[in-house]
Order: structure tokens, then sequence, then C-alpha cells
């Protein structure tokens, strides 16, 4: 009983965690319609930044956050203006194969580049938080991971507000749903898609802080993170901020009861069958109110 | 009809004149690198060769189809190391498992479009390789799990082996099959189908074209030459690994080839595979080995610049410059007539 209250709360707390990573490409998936393939990539980038960044002036990771979060949201806000947005404009359909391609492209740039300076060897820093537990009986939970369980719904909670509350998330809200009318009504899409990108990028940052002290961090950990952060955007539903958080959950779950009760390469095996069978059956997600 | 001749003569001197220089290269060249690096690029040639005919033909981004190259590659090496029958028939085996898996596969992931139709060719892939990892013995056979398939080296050409410069030959001939098939789909009506497919789906099949069944076709002869070539590439690396045939990094670099090459053309996979292997073995071994995954940076900026000012590809912009060079050289011979 102790070993699957354990497993429920390491699951859902894991899943908090891909929930981080992903919780921004569901935001800006879902304004601009465009599937960042370098998401997994540019959280990889984040963590070599921020190793570099604690390996030199050994710093709080918490503490970093100050510095990680406007980096990336103006990492962010140019790749879109310089980069993403000439290909966005210029294509009429909602979907554009351009900007996938680049994106690819990025990924591609990314880890390449991080294989080049780093190497492929897995790298990891000693942080305060590091292998420190929560200790509860027979039950332990890692302190890092509660932090990071806390930063997303933190997160979660700040954005669904942005979005429901102020003006500016009426603007989003609006240029998602139909971007031509909404510039005919005087907004700016390109200012709105720069600011949909610049805080992805953010939550990609902000995920990097809280994960530094529990994850190593290597060229490969990016695709990783890049494919689970997809398949939690489709579990949840294109441009739901709070379905992003649910099927980073459902994912944390699957993956560590498949791995406690059979292996590490089923629970692979179940999520990514799991991700097909979402695909097929409810392709806009578990909590999206579009329809298709 | 002069014209009409004309045209078939430049359509058929360039290619032959490369054919010719292929056919001459392992004559020419004695080192062994080099001709390692030229069958390498001729493999990469056959993939995104084959991926053209779905990926560039069809519009229809694949990105998980490297699942084929090792379907093809398991087949041929589980009939060779098993003792069952000739890699070669292993080959065919492959091909038609592959025909017969992508079309099972493909129907549902059809019904997506953009990226979710990319994403979920690449769980497929996923998943494929998950299982193979995960296997370790089939009844008395080993499949060896993460490690793959050691293929034991006999050097006969009836267990799919040969010497360096054969094999040369061998990859050569597969790439010209490739883009036989390749062409034949392109000048016929098929090809048509696909293109008009491609630039626009909705308005395709209010024509009346039967998009799902030619976007089935297609996904099934392209699997299965992706096949054909991945199980001469199982045999050349001489061991058949998941993470090797079932990558989504070589699906994703096949895709590029393509993409900066010209997609949708006949020609743009062949020179993007070549060219792009040529830099990142030129940069491999004038900068050392560090430098090579440098190289590799350089076919994501090629991909970026490619996709943002030349979406023609490498092929696209090379036709534009004939076509330049000879208006001009039209214009100056009908000044020097007039002037005459």
């Amino acid at each position: 009983m102790n070993s699957l209250i354990q497993l429920l709360i390491d699951g859902t707390l894991t899943g908090g965690i891909y929930a981080c990573v992903a919780i921004g490409l569901s935001l800006s998936f879902g304004i601009m319609r465009i599937f960042n393939w370098a998401q997994g990539d540019t959280y990889m980038m984040a963590m070599f930044i921020l190793y570099v960044l604690i390996g030199k002036t050994s710093i709080h990771p918490y503490l970093a956050i100050f510095i990680m979060v406007p980096l990336m949201f103006l990492y962010g806000s140019g790749l879109q203006k310089y980069v993403l947005n000439p290909l966005v404009m210029r294509t009429k359909d909602r979907e554009s194969l351009d900007v996938m391609l680049t994106t690819a492209g990025i990924s591609y740039i990314i880890y390449n580049l991080a294989v080049f300076i780093f190497t492929t060897n897995a790298k990891s820093v000693d942080t305060p938080v590091s292998g420190k537990m929560f200790d509860l009986g027979s039950i332990s939970i890692s302190r890092g991971k509660v932090y990071a369980g806390i930063a997303i719904l933190c997160v979660t909670v700040g954005l669904e507000l942005l979005l429901r509350k102020t003006e500016i998330g009426r603007a989003l809200r609006a240029t998602s749903q139909d971007k031509d009318t909404a510039q005919l009504m005087g907004m700016n899409n390109v200012k709105l898609y720069n600011l949909a990108n610049a805080l992805n990028h953010a939550c990609v940052g902000l995920a990097a802080c809280v994960m530094i002290p529990m994850y190593t961090v290597s060229p490969a950990s990016g695709q990783t993170f890049g494919f689970k952060s997809l398949i939690v955007v489709v579990l949840g539903g294109k441009g739901s901020v709070p379905g992003a958080l649910l099927g980073g959950i459902i994912l944390g779950l699957v993956e560590t009861m498949g791995t406690y009760y059979f292996n590490n390469v089923v629970a692979q095996m179940m999520i990514f069958g799991l991700f097909a069978l979402i695909l097929f059956l409810k392709p806009n997600g578990l909590l999206s109110k579009e329809k298709s | 009809m002069m014209k009409r001749e004309m045209k078939l003569n430049k359509g058929i001197v360039i290619p032959a004149v490369c054919l010719l220089f292929a056919v001459a290269f392992p004559q020419i060249v004695t080192q062994k690198y080099v001709l390692q690096v030229g069958t390498t690029m001729l493999f990469f040639a056959c993939f995104a060769s084959a991926w053209n005919i779905i990926g560039g033909y069809a519009g229809q981004f694949a990105l998980g189809n490297g699942l084929y190259i090792g379907v093809g590659a398991y087949a041929a090496g589980i009939c060779y190391v098993g003792g069952f029958c000739s890699p070669w028939i292993g080959m065919l085996i492959g091909m038609v498992v592959s025909a017969l898996l992508s079309a099972i596969i493909s129907r549902p992931c059809f019904r997506l479009s953009g990226t979710y139709f990319a994403l979920s060719t690449v769980a497929f892939l996923y998943i494929g390789l998950y299982i193979v990892s995960s296997i370790q013995y089939i009844g008395d056979f080993k499949l060896g799990a993460t490690m793959g398939l050691l293929l034991p080296y006999t050097g006969r050409w009836q267990d799919m082996q040969f010497e360096k410069p054969v094999w040369f030959y061998v990859v050569l001939g597969a790439l010209v099959i490739i883009v036989a098939v390749s062409a034949w789909i392109k000048n016929h009506r098929m090809g048509y189908y696909l293109m008009a497919i491609g630039s626009d789906q909705d308005a395709s099949s209010t024509t009346g074209i039967n998009v799902v069944m030619y976007k089935t076709y297609a996904q099934m002869i392209s699997s299965a030459l992706m096949a054909m070539a991945g199980s001469l590439y199982g045999f050349y690396l001489l061991t058949v690994m998941p993470t090797k045939v079932l990558s989504y990094t070589l699906s994703l670099e096949i895709m590029m080839y393509c993409v900066i090459g010209g997609k949708a053309t006949l020609w743009g996979p062949v020179i993007g595979a070549m060219l792009m292997g040529f830099i990142s073995e030129f940069m491999r071994t004038r900068m050392g080995a560090s430098a090579a995954s440098l190289g590799t940076v350089f076919y994501g900026i090629a991909l970026i610049l490619v996709v943002r000012f030349a979406p023609g590809g490498i092929y696209g912009l090379l036709t534009t410059l004939t076509d330049k060079i000879g208006g001009k050289l039209k214009k100056s011979a009908k000044v020097m007539k007039e002037e005459a």
C-alpha cells in the first residue's frame, strides 16, 4: 500500500516536471499553431547555460531563476521576431510547414553545438537542494521535485490568470481564435506572437532552474524531453494550460507505474502507444474545447 | 519536334555524365577512406530519394520513416543470422513487410494533417524502436535487444557482403533503381496526382482524386524502397542495432537532405545528400573529429536558410541560374545576329 502511495506521489511530481517544460509550448501552440520541434533542445540549452553559470558563480539554482527567465524571454522573443515571424506571416495556412522545418533545424543546431562544446557525456552540478528528501514515515519524497511541483502550479495559475483576466490575455486568445479578424480589430499579431514565444521560452528557463538539482544534463536529454513535451501538449489539448498540467501528470504516472511494474523500455513503449491512441481517438486532446 | 529532342538530350546528358563519373569513381580513387565516404553519401542519397516520394511529391512530412529502414535491415539480418534464407530474399521480404506495415499504419495517420501527421509517424518509429530494443529472444532466435544483431562476415556476395569498391557499385545500383522509380512516378499520372495533393489536398480531393488512396500508394512505394536501401545499409555496417537503423535523427537528416536539395524534384534529394555529406566529411577531415558535429550544425543552418530564402532548394537555385545564363546567351546571340 505504502509503495503504491509512494508511486502515485512520485509519478505526479515527475509529471509536474514534464508539464514544466511543456506548458509554454501548449500556450504558444494554441496561439500561433506553431509546434516548436526544438522545445526539448531549448530546455537542454537552458540547462547547459545554467550548468556553466552555477559552475562559475555557484549561485543557488532558485536564485538563478531571476537571470534565466529574463534571458530566455529575450531569446524567445528575438527568435520569433527575426527567424519565425517572416515565415508565419507569408503563409495563408493555419499551420506552416516552413516553421516546422525551421524549428527542426534549430533543434538540430542546438544539439550539435552542445555536442561540440560539452561532448556527449552527462553532466550534473551539486546544489544545496540535490539529493535532499522529505521523510514522511515510510514514504520519502525528493525535495527538489516538491519545489518543482509548487513552481509548476504557480506557473499554471499565473498563465491562466494572464489569459483570462488581463487585456493582453484577451488579445492573445482573440488572435488564437482568428488571427485575421483580430488584426482587423486592431491587434498587433506580430507583437502578440513575439510575446507568446517569449513566454514559452521563459517557462522553459524556469523549468531548467527547478530541474537542475535533480537531473543530469547531456545533449541527448533534449530529445527525451522534447518528445515528452510534444506528447504532453497533444494529451492535454492544444492551447489549454491546465490541460498541459493534466497531460504531464498522466505521462508521469504512466511512466512511473510502467517502470515499477515492468521496466523502463516497456514504460516508454506504453507512453508512445498512449500517444498514438490519443492522436487517433481524440486528436484535439483531453481538455480542448475546440472542434477539429 | 526539334525542341523536344533538344530538351530530352539535356535531361539525359547531365545525369549520364554524373553516372559515368560515379562508375569511374572507385577506379580513380584508391584511398579506402574516400571510397567509404562516397558509399555513405550514396546511401543517404538512396534514403532521401525514397523519402522524396512521400515527403516531396505528396508533401506529407512523414518524419518517422526511418522505421522502414529498420524493418528492411532487420528482415535481411534475421534471415541471414538465423540461417532461414539468403539475405537477398530477406530484403524482398523486408520490402513487402514494409509496404504492408506502412499501409496499415498510414490509414489512421493520414486522417491527421501537418504537424500532427509528422508526430504520429514519429510515434510509430519510437514504438518500433522500443519494441525491438526490449526483445532479447524470439523463440530460440537471439534478436539481441539493444545490442542488436551482429552479422558474421563471410565476404560472399550470396550473403550480401562485398569488398569495399564493389559495395560502392551495389549502392549505386540501388540508387539508380530508386531514382528510376521516382522518375517513373514523377512523369506519370500518379506523380501529377501526388503533386496536386502536395500543393492543395482539399482542392485535389474536389477534382476527383482519391487522396487517401494515392497517399497510401506513395507511402507504400516509399517505404518499400527505404527497406531495400535499409537492408543494404545494415549489411554494410555489419551490425543491425536498433539505435542505428531505427533512428529519429537519421529520419530527420534524410528529410533535411531532401529539403535542402530541393523537395519534389527528381535530383534534389541526390544533390542534397551529396553536398551535405561532402561538407560534413570535409570539415571532419580538415578540422578533426571534434568538428564533425560542427559540420552537422551546418545542416541546420542550411535548412533554415533554404526554407527562408530558396524554397525550391539547391536544385531550384541551379535551374533558375542555368535558365538565367541560358536566357542571357540567347539574348546575346540574338543581338549578334541582328548586328551581323
